[in-house]
């Protein structure tokens, strides 16, 4: 523009030669001005604009609507029902594809799994691309139905509690339901309030659309095995178990009789009848089994009888078989006759062979191993499953400090009193206010050990109680012989929490129960010997004592059978490494950890009703598979579909809609598109006009100084 | 050498003196009516030999080639060119364009001092001179004379003449043509920036009339390079108000390519019809471009 107003003026003949030139030049020159003058005049408003800092709707840019759609997949058991020759899961990944094909590129995604508890399979909102929907694809292509229940509702919780993103303007949870009524929880009604205020106040609109699958699904009826029971999934070699398996026809027609098998591993256990039962009806049939040696066996109970839900035909529990438990016992030592000493008698109820080459084979699982209270500090408590106090006369506080390490890290420790205690000093250092390991204060001791016209009858205080449920059986066990001649007394005020496991006839406490963290602790108000009682002279002394002794043990035992959620635990040496696979065959690393002076392996992730593996890592040898059982919920059996009043229930809440079809997507509510700032789209705008009027600019110049010879006239 | 009062802007004394000694000879046959140094149509008594031919009654005894009649027995006459003085018109193209001139004089003022050299040349070696200047018609003609005060007359018309004006080249050559009875020499001096093939039809016509034509084709430097920078407006020198502004830096190839292309065309015209084409830049010292011509012409014609 400048240079054009400093033009100089030439008086030119040879006028043609340049009209030609100029008529053959001039389309491009003025393509390169009209370039030229655009770019310049895109420099002057990009900046301009960029100064403005304006906001642009987020859908001028794209044309859809920003969303984030949250895909709630029903992992449940019943998902694994067939519709004609496919099963639902099948249907709902089908479905969950093609919904992932309509998204658009401003849409973000993320994918739930409803299982017992909900569980992310994206954690973090995955912007849609067609690489990320093909990776999308192949991990719900993965995807298998477990034999846990599917909790949608929570699962549409969880969706509506996130975070609103800043960049969508609306929020829509595509939930996917075989129409089982329990995984909606339809009769929970603070629950329903609760999800839909959250709908309601969540900072986006957000809708919840429910695609409905299995129509025509068959319905051959539904006869589960609950679950198995055992009194208590551990025990000795040779010692009998009870195992009892409940069942119940879920279907709506009365059940065709039928067999139950048992099994354990491949060995067959026996088979029970399982009558015909009408809808809704149920029937336990119980096996009595005892195993030749130690380790973890599976039972199994499986009905033979095939119906529409497969996954609850058959019911598993681990016991765990010991050969040897180790107690132990904690006595001064006693210079009198052997009958003064009360671990005689314990010694003697555990087993004790005398006539056994250095008198250590035992009868019982039980092997004990008898020190004086000063050798407490100097011994290693985690070896051994339980302690007993046998009347000690002093256990220094260290020691009792070092016991409650011990219980609190699973031990189990049981004292019982007799003549060397002393009410002062043990409430002094058992009781300590309630923050010992007593669980109740003691006061001073009644009756007279030498009078024994005078007695107080014993009883187990419930029969509900695992610890007393077998000493509660009159007709088994003769527990009301027991007389008990002289006894403490426990201030039944001074404590919280504590169970009363025997007491006198008259309501008395004389064996209180306290769990303290992990571990428990029984206080008898009387010595294990029979000193002040005829308790040890009792049949069920025996049984007392080694039911105690299993109830005391129990929390250090690994427990096998766990319901969802529950941690799984296993001793293990400090910084060890192990394997854990999951019931759908993911596997996951897992390291010891150090809680309470013992170090274990932790899994609290327990969501997949199943078998968990545990393999230790170790260099020397193969790893050792540890198992686990986590066990179903027997509500998923329950194949009820929604009625349609829950239908109505459901549509009647704000946000949620039913059966949307290809509108599954599709958003509702008032939307407020987001703006986006456009000054860096300006700026960025701005640089690629300024390079491009460069580079024309930097072309022209190059084409005006190209280095030409002049024409040669010749001769 | 004569004194010329009044015009010493049309001719350089420096320009003369390197064209003492030189001569204009025309390379094919002219009519004259005096005996000159050129070769005439006639045939007749004259010192060069042409050929023999068969005696027939009524021939000069006096002419029979005894020589050949000794050896053959047979009578043939001997018959000689004559020779005859040239006619030499040289045609200065007046046209507008013909004014530019930037750093050198312009092309005209170059014209107009080689048409005096060569009037002068001519008029000095006893031949006729004739002057023809032309604008958009022929703007002044100076019929050829043998009298050396004719160029007084011819060097006058010279410096009265100014280019201006959009001339037709081929039109008024083909009416000058029309104006010379004789067959002679035609020296046009012009940049040729006229329609090529109207061109050729008048070089054509020209040269079917029996004239001999020589082209010095004058154009100046900055027509052969354009090395223009900036920004600039060309206003046409031929028509009034016709202007283009342009950076000619963006021209130049093109242009440059269209000027190659037309000096090709004219040489290639000239070829066809036999014209003596000499290029003569304004850069170039107008004596020793001239004096160079001349040389390289008498050398040519000696050869043949």
């Amino acid at each position: 523009m400048l240079s054009r107003r400093q033009q100089k003026r030439i008086s030119w003949g040879a006028m043609r030669f340049l009209k030609e030139a100029v008529t053959r030049r001039r389309r491009l020159w003025r393509l390169t001005d009209l370039l030229l003058l655009l770019l310049r005049t895109a420099v002057f408003l990009f900046f301009i604009c960029a100064l403005a800092r304006p906001l642009l709707p987020a859908t001028w840019l794209g044309g859809a609507t920003p969303r984030e759609v949250i895909l709630v997949l029903d992992q449940s058991m019943s998902m694994s029902r067939k519709v004609g020759d496919t099963l639902l899961f099948d249907l709902q990944i089908e479905q969950a594809n093609a919904t992932l094909e309509k998204l658009t590129s401003r849409d973000s995604v993320r994918i739930i799994l409803a299982g017992e508890t909900p569980e992310w399979l994206t954690p973090d909102a995955i912007e849609v691309s067609p690489s990320a929907i093909r990776k999308l694809r192949t991990q719900v292509d993965g995807l298998k139905p477990t034999l846990g229940a599917g909790d949608l509702i929570a699962c549409v919780r969880e969706a509506a509690d996130l975070e609103a993103p800043k960049d969508k303007s609306a929020r829509v949870i595509v939930v996917f339901s075989d129409r089982q009524r329990y995984g909606w929880r339809v009769d929970e009604r603070p629950l329903w309030t609760a999800v839909q205020t959250r709908l309601q106040q969540a900072a986006i609109p957000s809708s919840v659309n429910v695609q409905l699958l299995g129509e025509g699904v068959a319905d051959t009826g539904n006869l589960c095995v609950n679950r198995i029971e055992v009194a208590r999934p551990f025990a000795a070699i040779k010692q009998e178990l009870n195992f009892t398996a409940h069942v119940q026809n879920r279907g709506p027609k009365p059940s065709a009789a039928t067999l139950l098998g048992w099994k354990t591993g491949d060995q067959s256990l026996g088979v029970a009848t399982i009558p015909e039962l009408a809808p809704g009806a149920s029937t336990t049939v119980s096996l009595a089994h005892e195993f030749a040696n130690a380790g973890v066996f599976e039972v199994a109970g499986r009905l033979e009888a095939k119906d529409a839900l497969a996954g609850d035909n058959d019911a598993r529990v681990l016991v765990q078989i010991y050969e040897r438990l180790p107690v132990l016992i904690v006595e001064d030592t006693n210079t009198g006759e052997a009958i003064e000493s009360d671990s005689a008698f314990v010694l003697a109820a555990l087993g004790a062979r005398k006539a056994g080459p250095a008198n250590t084979g035992w009868r019982s699982v039980f092997e004990p191993v008898v020190i004086e209270p000063i050798a407490l500090l100097a011994t290693d408590l985690n070896r051994f499953r339980c302690i007993i106090l046998a009347d000690p006369r002093n256990v220094e506080p260290a020691a009792i400090d070092k016991l409650e390490v011990y219980v609190r890290s699973g031990g189990g420790l049981w004292m019982a009193l007799g003549s060397h205690a002393n009410e002062v000093v043990f409430n002094d250092r058992w009781y300590r206010g309630g923050l010992g390991l007593a669980p109740l204060k003691l006061t001073a001791a009644i009756g007279d050990a030498n009078n024994r016209e005078k007695f107080f009858a014993v009883r187990a205080a419930s029969d509900a109680h695992p610890a007393t449920a077998l000493l509660s059986d009159f007709q088994r066990l003769d527990l009301d012989r027991a007389r008990i001649y002289r006894r403490y007394q426990f201030d039944a005020a001074s404590g919280n929490d504590v169970s009363v496991l025997l007491e006198v006839q008259h309501g008395d406490p004389v064996v209180v129960e306290r769990k303290l963290e992990r571990g428990r602790v029984l206080v008898q108000s009387i010595p294990l010997g029979i000193s002040w009682s005829s308790l040890p002279l009792c049949q069920a002394y025996v049984a007392m004592l080694h039911e105690w002794l299993w109830y005391l043990a129990e929390p250090a035992l690994p427990a096998r059978n766990l319901a969802v959620g529950e941690a799984i635990m296993e001793a293990a040496s400090p910084k060890d490494i192990a394997e854990l696979t999951l019931p759908d065959s993911r596997m996951i690393e897992c390291e010891a950890t150090a809680a309470s002076g013992a170090a274990h392996f932790r899994h609290v992730a327990t969501r997949l009703p199943g078998e968990y593996v545990l393999r230790l890592k170790t260099k020397e040898s193969e790893a050792v598979p540890t198992r686990f059982l986590v066990q179903r919920s027997t509500e998923e059996s329950d194949l009820k579909i929604l009625s349609e009043q829950d239908m109505q229930q459901i549509r009647a809440t704000n946000g949620f809609q039913i059966d949307a079809g290809p509108d599954a997507l599709a958003v509702s509510g008032k939307i407020e598109v987001p703006k986006h700032p456009l000054e860096g789209w300006l700026l960025a705008a701005l640089a690629f006009a300024l390079v491009g009027e460069l580079l024309l600019a930097g072309w022209t110049t190059q084409r005006r100084n190209l280095a030409l010879k002049p024409v040669a006239m010749g001769g | 050498m004569t004194t010329l009062a009044g015009v010493s802007d049309v001719l350089n004394p420096k320009d003369l003196a390197r064209l003492e000694g030189l001569e204009l000879l025309a390379s094919r046959v002219v009519d004259g009516l005096l005996s000159g140094k050129h070769r005439s149509q006639m045939k007749g008594g004259s010192a060069e030999f042409t050929e023999h031919r068969g005696y027939v009654p009524g021939d000069e005894i006096r002419l029979i080639d005894w020589k050949v009649f000794g050896k053959s027995d047979r009578y043939f006459i001997k018959q000689y060119i004559e020779q005859t003085c040239l006619q030499v018109i040289v045609v200065v193209d007046g046209s507008g364009s013909m004014a530019f001139g930037l750093d050198d004089m312009t092309k005209f003022h170059y014209a107009r001092s080689l048409a005096a050299c060569l009037t002068r040349l001519v008029l000095r070696q006893s031949d006729s001179a004739g002057l023809a200047v032309l604008g958009s018609t022929v703007r002044n003609y100076v019929p050829p004379r043998a009298n050396p005060n004719h160029f007084q007359a011819i060097v006058r018309m010279l410096g009265d003449a100014q280019p201006s004006g959009e001339t037709s080249l081929a039109q008024n050559l083909t009416e000058l043509a029309r104006r010379i009875k004789r067959r002679g020499l035609i020296v046009l001096l012009s940049d040729c920036f006229d329609d090529l093939d109207a061109l050729r039809q008048a070089l054509h016509f020209l040269r079917a009339r029996g004239h001999e034509i020589i082209l010095l084709h004058t154009m100046a430097r900055e027509e052969l390079t354009f090395d223009f920078g900036g920004w600039s407006r060309f206003d046409c020198l031929e028509v009034d108000g016709t202007f283009l502004s342009l950076d000619p830096g963006l021209v130049r190839k093109d242009y440059l390519e269209s000027v190659q292309t037309f000096l090709n065309g004219l040489k290639r015209i000239c070829g066809e019809t036999g014209c003596d084409y000499h290029p003569l830049p304004t850069d170039q010292p107008m004596g020793e471009a001239l004096a160079w011509y001349l040389q390289r012409r008498s050398a040519r014609l000696k050869q043949t």
